[in-house]
């Protein structure tokens, strides 16, 4: 495939300029062939480029698929709201095959003068209580697609954990909790019978979300506990390359031509084969360097993103998704914890680490199992016993610069 | 477009608001590479299936609007041929609420800006309107796509942080969504800081925008952006002043804008200026105009906020956090949160602290949010920041030239405004002259500042109590000689004279401390002293015309007048417009009665300043003995009318003296002045009702003037009767009788 040009951004793409994953989209369709997928990952990964390439993939075959974003959506009715026009939308365009019977004679009974499904909405006072009748019936006429062809209908709903931690944060555990009920008790159906997929993304894990509800609102139900987890890795070399060359387009420059992939694999090195941080370091090189990639300039790039206060909130998440999700108690240690590896030369020893920390040793392996979970350490087994380090280098980098 | 649009003066008054494109395209300097790039992004966004998601930063006054305004007219390119929708929030986004307010201004500007759409998108507003509120924004969004069809959108927006700000976490979700529904959105917009928001990782637009920073201008791009203001407002001598002496005084006015492009506009008017007074009125007039606008700024900031700001701009230097605790009554910890935000909002700069490279040290980032602050807290008026501006702009020897010649102007004028306005130029330019000095040697301690400080108040009460508190090595010429002029003023001539002689001893050559011992002197008539003194001050300054005619004073006391008149003649040589040395020729050459003589001096000095009071009664007094009666009628006659000035004025004069001289007049007129008709007498109630505010001394005067009316105009017999017994008799002896 011929690069094509694309411009330094951490903002939005087209779809159809979305770079590589296509191995991984190869992998994700066969998963979504037999069950639902959760894909956690922390901000900036590029799960909403991976989940939108998805559906752009999709469309490319018989299958569908439907991307939401979730967050700032304040409640139910509003989500239901938000599905049925996206539904109905693309049944417009002939793409679904869904009926609406069930939603066009529960709209009508209770209000008779509306038959066309154009006008149907639930953002009006009288549905306010109807929400979750109205979800199930609109689920329901999903399930009831016809789909002779055998196709697989993907509803991504990205951002769906934040989305109700939000609702949790305003208040509204019981919706959330509610709408996690509806979901568990249609998702079989509409999986067996529609042949519906939810995949389901979002920057704080859905664990998460599910934890606090267990603690704070005795929440049981495991409304996904049969679906696949998907990670969303680094990139693959051949992918990085690729995004390099496409960046490249966007009046770079080189010294000399025979250097060019040299420094390409320098800048997909320092960061670590994520898409971001490589665009990330396009930018700096744009706008400090003048586009022009040496070895120097993309060292020098590569420690402004590091250091400069101008970006100092490039990898907060980092630091500030553990204060916002995690117990005060739980995260002091996991902070300590990631301090204390960025310090360490290579992989560290669990007993090193009970050894180093002041804290029961039991609590050290749960948050070092959350800090594996959360992606921000990999473990392995040494001779040593559990072993760990930082994930992804570049991590560990401005951890050990900024925060140790 | 539907904006009018204005010439240079607009954006020299106004900003780049409804400014014309072509001037505004003239004036990029230190911005045309940015503007180049966003034009580059916005021609991709366009052509190439692109988007972009910028926010341009940079504090206020560094152009922000002047390159969105270039921006949107270069993109007009792109709306006629039809590849690309605009959406220019043109204006300040004051009115967002919401999401829904948000999709509403986009709305707003599509029908703002595209003068064909305009009446069907307003049938659609009506849609809009008559909708449930809880469809609004859908039935918005659904217009909003229907509008722009398969053509990218760009939002052009200023103040985009109080933009997201309103929307809220919710409203930025839903923003979020809604570019990833419409995938061809992209957003060009242009803050003063970056929202928290865009920091945190529960947020929507995390990480998500791609972030400029306006630099700041260089010397070289401010020296350009005045010589093409000049240019385009056709200012010859501006323009030939910036290819000589003008080019250092930009690299002055550079260091202390800071780079700014707003306030460095606001100095091209200083450059237009041709007189000292001007300077100072045009730089407080702007800064009070631009006062305001701050204060309502720093007043929506949280208090603790507002009491760093506040302490940290009158510091003037950086500030580290100990200090700034300390003083501000803030703990550590919620100090460093509240530092930490207020460096976000680009309202701090951090520095290193080059002593401690652990530690930071903290300065106002915006030169103007100091000066709003300074100007709030200087009493006196005088914004320090216009005396460090002095301070580069002139040399020191510049400067003294033109104190000394404000203290003439002072001296001479007689208008009580302007004379206070003078008192505070002179005061900038010695506070200009101590601020030069400082910076060549080390900084002053707290203990000499506060004393100085009092000094310039003429508070020497305080000075002198001050004084006491200032260490040993601080003890230099200048502390000397400010502290003699204070003992000198409170009367205390021997401490006076001892605080000189230490100035001396410490800076030989100072003609300015040999001058005033020799004030002292005079004042103690110990005139020996004072000769010996002010020969020392000739000495080392054969041109300081004030030593002369002060020198010839005292021989005039001596009854030297040869050496008198050899003094004076000597001042008024240096300086041929000396009228206190003429006025003491005349004096002179009176006391020889050489009458024309001392007639042509007081002539002169009359000549020189109008209003000077003591010339006209000294004039008058010749005449009177030459018997010339009518002249001295006249006189005398202007001798009250400038009298009046005087009193008002003059400080260092008793008024009973000079009081005491108007009667006279009044009284020489009313014997004298055969033609004295009712008009004139009037006249002369009136200075006296509306100039002298009818002070005791003059109200007798003024009932002889009513009844010299009365009487003897009107021929009223029995108005005579009006007046006391005691004052009858004196009014028939002294004016009556003399008249005969």
């Amino acid at each position: 495939m011929q690069p094509y040009k694309i411009s330094p951004t951490s903002g939005t793409i087209t779809d159809e300029k979305i770079v590589g994953r296509e191995t991984e989209i190869a992998k994700m369709m066969l998963l979504l062939e037999a069950q639902s997928v959760v894909i956690e990952e922390m901000r900036r990964m590029g799960k909403t480029m991976f989940v939108r390439k998805l559906a752009y993939k999709c469309a490319t075959t018989n299958n569908r698929a439907l991307y939401f974003f979730l967050q700032g959506t304040k409640d139910l009715v509003e989500l239901s709201d938000m599905l049925f026009a996206e539904l109905r939308k693309e049944q417009s365009h002939g793409k679904l095959k869904i009926t609406f019977e069930g939603i066009r004679k529960f709209y009508n009974a209770l209000k008779p003068e509306e038959v066309n499904l154009e006008g149907i909405s639930f953002k009006l006072p009288e549905w306010k209580m109807k929400w979750k009748d109205a979800l199930s019936t609109l689920l329901e006429d999903i399930a009831n697609r016809n789909n002779e062809n055998d196709e697989i209908l993907t509803i991504i709903l990205d951002e769906f954990p934040i989305m109700l931690w939000d609702w949790i944060q305003d208040g509204k555990a019981n919706e959330a909790m509610e709408f996690l009920d509806v979901l568990r008790k249609q998702r079989q159906i509409l999986e067996a019978k529609g042949k519906v997929r939810f995949v389901i993304c979002g920057s704080i894990g859905l664990q998460v979300v599910l934890k606090h509800l267990k603690q704070k609102h005795n929440y049981m139900g495991e409304p996904f506990n049969e679906t696949e987890t998907f990670s969303l890795e680094a990139m693959s070399q051949e992918d990085a390359i690729f995004l390099c060359e496409c960046l490249y387009l966007s009046d770079f420059k080189v010294d000399t031509q025979e250097n060019k992939s040299q420094y390409f694999e320098k800048i997909i090195s320092l960061a670590d084969r994520l898409p971001f941080y490589i665009n990330k370091i396009f930018t700096v090189l744009q706008q400090n360097f003048d586009s022009i990639l040496t070895e120097n300039n993309i060292q020098n790039a590569f420690q402004e993103l590091l250091t400069a206060p101008n970006h100092l909130k490039t990898f907060n998440h980092l630091y500030d998704r553990i204060k916002i999700y995690y117990p005060e108690n739980e995260a002091n240690i996991m902070l300590k914890l990631l301090t204390y590896i960025a310090k360490q030369e290579g992989v560290v020893a669990e007993t090193n680490i009970v050894q180093s920390i002041d804290f029961d040793p039991i609590l050290i392996n749960e948050a070092l199992l959350i800090l594996v979970s959360e992606h921000y350490l990999k473990r392995s087994f040494g001779e040593k016993g559990r072993v760990y380090i930082f994930k992804y280098e570049i991590f560990k980098k401005w951890w050990k610069l900024n925060k140790a | 477009m539907v904006e009018t649009q204005q010439g240079i003066s607009t954006f020299l008054s106004f900003g780049a608001k409804s400014v014309k494109p072509e001037i505004l395209e003239e004036l990029l300097i230190g911005r045309r590479e940015n503007v180049d790039y966003l034009t580059k992004c916005v021609g991709e966004i366009a052509h190439d299936a692109l988007n972009h998601q910028l926010i341009v930063v940079g504090q206020r006054g560094m152009g922000k609007t002047h390159l969105l305004r270039v921006l949107y007219q270069r993109s007009q390119v792109f709306l006629k041929e039809n590849t690309l929708k605009i959406a220019y929030f043109s204006e300040e986004e004051y009115g967002i609420s919401g999401y829904l307010d948000f999709l509403i201004r986009i709305l707003n500007a599509f029908i703002r800006w595209n003068d064909e759409d305009r009446e069907a998108l307003n049938k659609q507003m009506d849609v809009l309107r008559e909708t449930h509120a809880s469809r609004q924004i859908d039935v918005a969004e659904q217009i909003i796509a229907e509008y722009i069809g398969d053509k990218p959108l760009l939002i052009l927006a200023e103040n985009f942080n109080d933009i997201l700000e309103a929307l809220g976490k919710d409203g930025q979700g839903k923003l979020r969504s809604f570019m990833y529904r419409h995938a061809r959105t992209s957003i060009i917009a242009t803050s003063q800081a970056l929202s928290p928001d865009l920091g945190r990782e529960d947020r929507p637009f995390y990480n998500f925008f791609t972030t400029i920073y306006l630099k700041k201008l260089t010397y070289e791009d401010s020296l350009a952006l005045l010589r093409r203001l000049a240019d385009m407002e056709q200012q010859e001598n501006v323009i030939e002043h910036l290819k000589g002496k003008g080019i250092a005084q930009v690299r002055a006015v550079h260091e202390l804008v800071k780079g700014n492009h707003r306030l460095l506009v606001t100095f091209y008017e200083f450059l237009k200026a041709d007189t000292l007074a001007s300077l100072s009125k045009i730089f407080i007039k702007t800064l009070n105009d631009l006062k305001p606008y701050y204060e309502t700024f720093i007043r929506y900031l949280p208090p603790q906020q507002q009491k760093i700001l506040h302490y940290i701009a009158l510091s003037k230097m950086p500030q580290n956090g100990t200090e700034i605790s300390k003083n501000c009554f803030i703990d550590p910890k919620s100090l460093s949160k509240q530092l930490s935000e207020l460096s976000r909002r680009n309202l701090i700069d951090a520095i290193p602290d080059p002593d401690d490279k652990r530690n930071k040290l903290y300065d106002v980032s915006e030169p103007l949010l100091r000066i709003s602050i300074e100007i709030g807290e200087h009493k006196e008026g005088i914004s320090a920041l216009f005396i460090d501006f002095l301070a580069l702009y002139y040399s020191f020897d510049e400067l003294n030239t033109q104190r000394e010649r404000f203290w003439n102007r002072y001296n001479d004028e007689t208008d009580s405004q302007i004379k206070q306005d003078l008192l505070q130029d002179i005061f900038a330019r010695i506070k200009a002259m101590d601020l030069q000095e400082q910076k060549e040697g080390k900084e002053w301690s707290k203990a000499l500042k506060s004393m100085m400080e009092k000094y310039y108040e003429r508070n020497y009460e305080t000075v002198i109590k001050l004084a006491e508190k200032v260490s040993e090595e601080e003890k230099d010429d200048k502390y000397f000689g400010r502290l003699g002029i204070a003992y000198d003023e409170l009367y205390n001539y021997p401490k006076a004279i001892e605080s000189y002689y230490k100035a001396i001893d410490t800076k030989p050559n100072d003609n300015i401390t040999w001058h005033n011992l020799g004030n002292t002197y005079s004042n103690l008539q110990n005139y020996p002293k004072a000769i010996e003194s002010y020969q020392k001050s000739i000495e080392i300054k054969p041109d300081y015309h004030s030593a002369w005619n002060n020198l010839g004073r005292v021989y005039e006391n001596l009854k030297d007048y040869s050496k008198a008149i050899e003094a004076y003649r000597k001042a008024i040589e240096i300086k041929p417009d000396k009228h206190e040395a003429w006025n003491n020729l005349g004096n002179v050459y009176d006391n020889l009665q050489d009458y024309p003589k001392a007639i042509e001096a007081y002539r002169k000095a009359i000549e020189i300043k109008p209003n000077k009071w003591e010339a006209w009664n000294n004039l008058g007094i010749v005449y009177e003995i030459l018997n010339d009666y009518p002249e001295a009628v006249k006189v005398y006659q202007k001798a009250i009318e400038t009298g009046a000035i005087f009193i008002k004025n003059g400080d260092w004069i008793p008024k009973g003296k000079v009081l005491n001289k108007v009667l006279r007049s009044i009284n020489f007129i009313l014997q004298h002045d055969q033609n004295l008709n009712i008009t004139q007498i009037q006249h002369l109630e009136s200075v006296i009702e509306n100039d002298y505010q009818m002070p005791e001394e003059l109200k007798i005067s003024y009932k002889y003037l009513q009844i010299f009316c009365r009487y003897v105009l009107e021929k009223e017999e029995k108005a005579l009767l009006k007046l006391p017994k005691e004052q009858r008799e004196f009014f028939i002896r002294e004016i009556l009788e003399k008249r005969k």
